[in-house]
């Protein structure tokens, strides 16, 4: 097995992959494509270990919030060798879904969060979220203030 | 100032504000115009780096920052960490627990003349305030992102 080391260029090009093509798109051949096959997911609240099981996610996301986008600007990307850290703001026009339990709100939606990814041989083998998930709650009603 | 002097700025203020309370270390080390992103909003002037680490260790007074992660490039440093500390004060108007709490979050800050100039932060508050008890456990297994 070779070991290839991802360059700081390689790891920010998969990082504007991954808002752009995974997640504002949906786009699966992106997935198999930026993602190792073991992939883990790590949220504060959750984890998903395994591309195929992220892809159900990104689905069940996607559904639930209408034209669901998420986007860094290159500056806001800060990488080593291997590693990579993105400032990113999500937004949603709408909460059509269920998600986390909390019923389609019908509400618009935006926060901020923090991704780090590692990488193995050019690909992203580890996400750790850090997000404004309390401000989403808040947002469509999953918590009352 | 090298990338190396940048991550000791920051340790240094690590440190110095959130493990020992010593506000004048802080002030010596943000610049009086620094920004300052948040999910609270955007504030600017070393007054909020400030007041973030003075309203923090009176309600949770023996708390302790660990890095978890860290990633530097050119004049921005990227930090993962958790405050561990103990409830004995209201924090945001909610009593305290008496109990340890983990709160975690990512931080990038932007340096210049060895100073910092600008922050973006994203925490879990979804996490801290299920540990103060203000909201219920979230949804299980099947949550998604």
């Amino acid at each position: 097995m070779s070991s290839a080391v991802t360059t700081r260029e390689q790891a920010k090009a998969a990082v504007q992959r991954w808002f752009k093509d995974i997640w504002s798109r949906g786009d699966m051949q992106a997935v198999d494509e930026v993602l190792a096959p073991d992939l883990q997911f790590i949220l504060s609240f959750n984890q998903v270990n395994g591309r195929e099981g992220f892809k159900r996610l990104l689905e069940a996301n996607r559904e639930a919030f209408e034209n669901l986008t998420y986007s860094a600007d290159d500056e806001d990307i800060v990488a080593e060798e291997d590693v990579a850290a993105a400032f990113w703001t999500m937004h949603t026009d709408r909460h059509r879904g269920t998600w986390q339990n909390v019923p389609p709100s019908d509400k618009e939606a935006s926060i901020h969060g923090m991704s780090i990814f590692k990488f193995r041989d050019g690909q992203i083998r580890e996400i750790r979220v850090i997000s404004d998930f309390y401000g989403l709650m808040t947002q469509i009603g999953g918590i009352k203030k | 100032m090298s990338v190396e002097d940048n991550k000791r700025l920051v340790h240094r203020f690590f440190n110095a504000a959130w493990n020992g309370g010593d506000i004048d270390t802080l002030r010596s080390l943000v610049a009086p115009d620094s920004v300052d992103h948040s999910p609270m909003g955007t504030e600017q002037g070393v007054e909020s780096f400030a007041h973030v680490v003075t309203s923090f260790r009176e309600a949770f007074p023996d708390v302790k920052l660990t890095i978890e992660h860290e990633i530097a490039e050119d004049d921005r440093v990227v930090h993962r960490w958790r405050l561990d500390g103990t409830s004995r004060k209201p924090f945001m108007g909610i009593p305290p627990t008496g109990k340890p709490t983990v709160f975690e979050g990512t931080t990038v800050v932007r340096v210049r003349d060895g100073k910092i100039v600008e922050r973006w932060a994203s925490m879990d508050m979804l996490g801290l305030m299920t540990q103060l008890g203000t909201i219920p456990q979230p949804a299980g297994p099947s949550a998604a992102q």
